[in-house]
């Protein structure tokens, strides 16, 4: 297959899932085409030989983040109701505006400008963990650490507060017993 | 014609869509969705123009996406805790919903 062929499906696969994510009406429908977005850009990767990257791309975003959203979505689903998206109506004209514009502007900017380019080459993963672990190693472990952090920090923020859950319980418990007592005794 | 240019097209066309995305939706969810789109627009843009560079700097590119995948990693899992601890407290995923410090 030549690459322009390549290119031009990979590219529409990537920006029709942007459009089935930012448009579905459904959210687990709207993580699936972020989904089919990552795949079209892990394809572009690939077609740019950065074979380590297109790897890594499919690896932790589409199987870390976006089962990560897909588990936040089936989590915060009450009764199919906040499954539905609707959009801030006060901010769809300003957003296709700003979005439009910008993606405009930066297209035609980057048509017109006088690039010079080198014939791809490809960037070995050899090469690539030398420089993770040579030039970029201070960044390299920063960003292990917020990693860490933010898992930790995630952790603290989604746990459920035990004991205001028992007491709740327990109330429920109360009110449930009452219930029952007043039930039997109506009989 | 395969050029950096045309991956670029692409990556502000992605970039559009995400600004879009992030600006208009009301769930929480696709916001952070539409964020996650934006990010990889700009991981595109690293990898397409460290192209040009030629080989020995090249890598540098790459580096940087892997950089901007991690972070955005980070950033899905601590927003995604904060939306759990917000729909505990709402019962709604709806942003204009999180009005808990409006007084």
């Amino acid at each position: 297959m030549p690459p322009e062929v390549a290119f031009v499906a990979l590219a529409l696969t990537a920006l029709a899932g942007g459009v089935v994510a930012v448009v579905a009406r459904n959210v687990f429908r709207a993580a699936l085409g972020l989904m089919l977005s990552l795949f079209g850009v892990a394809g572009l990767f690939l077609l740019q030989r950065a074979e380590f990257l297109a790897v890594v791309q499919v690896l932790v975003y589409v199987g870390g983040v976006c089962v990560l959203i897909i588990f936040a979505v089936m989590l915060t689903e009450r009764e199919g109701a906040t499954m539905q998206v609707t959009v801030n109506r006060d901010l769809v004209l300003p957003g296709i505006l700003l979005g439009a514009s910008l993606a405009l502007g930066t297209a035609v900017a980057v048509i017109r400008a006088p690039f010079v380019g080198s014939p791809p080459s490809a960037v070995s993963a050899r090469e690539l963990g030398a420089s993770l672990l040579g030039r970029y190693l201070v960044p390299f472990e920063a960003v292990s650490l917020l990693l860490l952090v933010a898992a930790i920090g995630a952790l603290m923020i989604a746990r459920e507060d035990r004991r205001e859950d028992r007491r709740e319980d327990r109330r429920e418990d109360a009110r449930e017993a009452r219930r029952e007592a007043g039930g039997r005794a109506g009989e | 014609m395969l050029t950096v240019k045309a991956y670029a097209v692409v990556a502000s066309l992605l970039f559009g869509l995400g600004v879009y995305g992030a600006l208009a939706r009301r769930h929480a969810i696709a916001v952070l969705i539409s964020v996650e789109l934006m990010l990889n627009a700009a991981a595109l843009n690293f990898v397409s123009f460290s192209r040009l560079q030629g080989n020995p700097q090249a890598a540098s590119g790459q580096v940087f996406a892997i950089f901007i995948i991690a972070v955005a990693a980070a950033e899905a899992i601590v927003g995604l805790a904060i939306i759990l601890a917000l729909f505990r407290a709402v019962k709604s995923a709806a942003l204009d919903r999180f009005t808990l410090l409006k007084w």
